[in-house]
């Protein structure tokens, strides 16, 4: 059963967006480094559908996981999943912080901030296809 | 609170989200500290494909059946090892354990007036049901990515001249 939506005030969303955005570096490393280990289109587009549809943060991490363990021994998912996987552990933390032991609302926060972060780096990721 | 009610509260939610994700992964490093521990992928992957094809009741029939018929030592290690962790009580980091403590700290799920001996086991049983695919998803995935981790510092420790 899916988890009821909590709305979320407007200064929370505002200290989301402010994150996002001081964050915003940090995210295009992760575009760049998708690039770099060679992930294709489909592959990067595919990690941006599991982060749109999970209802749980941790599907996003178990996704990651998952391709890294399928992968050979120096496959793109094994060369990114360290990286993703410590930028959303950034994303959990500043959620936790931002959500003050509110449960619902610390849910909505981690998958608020982890699809800010998909954007980011999906997009700088396809930039660097078009310019490289 | 109703059931349908807890299962849409963000207390459900952090359960599932982090408390058995915390208790999995520490399963898997307890499980990658023994000597031995080196089960191969097909039969990791069998823990969660049972589960997806046939629901959360079908993974003990596959454990016991593993157990059983398995020859090969480091298999059976780790069946012993799913075993432990979907069955026993007293597994530190097993998924009962995990139940145990959400139940107990949780007044979200004991009903008021009516937190009979019945109830509560029903209670416990739909939260098992709950929690078994769950859980079984982060020990999965944490234990495939540990091992993709040891194969990528193995090719690199090969590959240095």
């Amino acid at each position: 059963m899916a988890p009821s939506v909590v709305v979320l005030d407007l200064s929370t969303r505002n200290q989301i967006d402010r994150f996002l955005d001081e964050y915003y570096e940090t995210a295009q490393n992760a575009g760049k480094a998708l690039k770099d280990a060679g992930l294709q289109n489909t592959q990067v587009r595919g990690l941006e559908n599991i982060i749109t549809s999970a209802t749980r943060f941790s599907e996003i991490l178990s996704y990651i996981k998952n391709q890294a363990g399928k992968d050979k021994a120096n496959g793109p998912w094994v060369r990114v999943a360290e990286l993703l996987l410590n930028q959303l552990q950034a994303l959990e933390a500043k959620a936790q912080e931002l959500g003050q032991g509110d449960f619902d609302k610390m849910l909505q926060i981690k998958l608020k901030l982890a699809r800010g972060w998909a954007k980011q780096i999906v997009t700088h990721y396809l930039y660097l296809g078009i310019v490289t | 609170m109703s059931w349908d009610d807890y299962l849409k509260s963000g207390r459900c939610q952090h359960f599932l989200d982090e408390t058995l994700r915390d208790a999995a992964y520490q399963a898997v490093k307890q499980y990658l500290s023994r000597d031995g521990a080196k089960v191969k992928k097909h039969q990791v992957y069998m823990v969660s494909q049972i589960i997806r094809d046939s629901g959360p009741n079908a993974l003990e029939i596959l454990v016991r059946n593993q157990k059983r018929k398995e020859t090969n030592e480091v298999n059976k290690e780790f069946w012993e090892f799913i075993d432990q962790l979907l069955t026993k009580d007293n597994q530190t980091f097993g998924i009962r354990t995990a139940l145990v403590r959400e139940m107990e700290n949780n007044p979200l799920l004991a009903v008021p007036g009516e937190d009979s001996p019945s109830n509560l086991k029903k209670m416990r049983l739909n939260l098992l049901l709950l929690a078994i695919p769950v859980y079984f998803e982060h020990f999965v995935s944490q234990l495939l990515y540990q091992q993709s981790l040891e194969r990528r510092d193995q090719a690199h420790a090969n590959a240095d001249p």
